[in-house]
């Protein structure tokens, strides 16, 4: 796997997103595929987060840039196209959850107090205990229900704005945050369950 | 606590009003001001500072688990992209 840049900041003297949409939209099948080069791996790796399987986490994606494909007469241009791209992903991602994905038992967004994770400092027990909890992180945001996960996964793993994140969710910067807020409290409480003080 | 000051209603102001804003100050959206605020709260308060420091581990770990597939799965996303028609408006 490989880490990733942003989106929506295209490598210098590159076409803009929103000037190939343009083309698109005038029914230019190239500048779309050129979108499409530029935004699948992140967008299926950020649906990947809410599939059953990698397999269908690029049905998924395909999915959504088929969507995307159809309706491109819609986008006006009023938002980033990657926002505009992502929010018809996350959509498809919450179809497939809705439809009944397997899914694990979700946890609790209740707010407790948290506790701290061990310290790294702290010698060879807890720098095993570190190397587990990539796994137990992952185990508990995917525990997350769907309204509190992708708010999570659009900002704090995929590292969007609180702007682009929660365009991208149709929410209210004040909502989105709620949301993404007691997220992560969950995730903590998930975690310290693991990590008992 | 033997030893402590008795809690006053300022300490009681100031630790309602940070709380609020811990998750702010991870996401970087309070000025300088603010930020300082919440920093002098959280140094001595035992609920707020154990918090913040795990909202910041926790955030910091978070932004470590976005990776992209090893391979593209753009070529595949393009074929099924030329079984279409065009746009439609």
């Amino acid at each position: 796997m490989h880490r990733r840049g942003e989106p929506g900041l295209e490598a210098p003297g590159a076409t803009p997103d929103e000037q190939l949409a343009e083309r698109a939209r005038d029914g230019d099948r190239s500048a779309f595929e050129e979108l499409v080069r530029r935004h699948a791996d992140r967008l299926y790796a950020v649906i990947l987060r809410f599939t059953a399987s990698a397999d269908e986490a690029e049905e998924a994606t395909q999915e959504a840039f088929l969507r995307a494909w159809r309706s491109i007469g819609g986008f006006e241009g009023r938002s980033q196209f990657f926002t505009w791209l992502y929010r018809i992903g996350i959509n498809e991602a919450k179809r497939r959850v809705q439809r009944g994905s397997v899914e694990p038992p979700t946890a609790s967004v209740e707010q407790e107090p948290l506790q701290e994770l061990p310290d790294s400092s702290e010698g060879p027990q807890a720098r095993a205990e570190l190397n587990d909890l990539r796994g137990e992180l992952q185990a508990a945001v995917r525990a997350l229900p769907f309204k509190y996960r992708a708010p999570l996964i659009l900002r704090d793993v995929e590292g969007l704005s609180t702007a682009q994140a929660a365009e991208i969710m149709g929410l209210r910067e004040a909502a989105f945050k709620s949301r993404l807020h007691r997220a992560r409290l969950a995730v903590r409480r998930a975690l310290d369950e693991h990590y008992p003080a | 606590m033997p030893g402590q000051r008795p809690v006053t209603v300022r300490d009681r102001i100031e630790h309602r009003w940070a709380r609020r804003r811990l998750n702010d100050y991870v996401d970087g959206g309070l000025t300088a001001r603010q930020r300082s605020r919440v920093e002098r709260h959280a140094g001595i308060c035992p609920e707020c500072g154990p918090l913040l420091r795990a909202l910041v581990e926790l955030v910091r770990a978070l932004s470590q688990l976005g990776v992209l597939p090893e391979r593209s799965v753009a070529p595949a996303v393009i074929t099924r992209l030329r079984g279409e028609h065009g746009p439609h408006h």
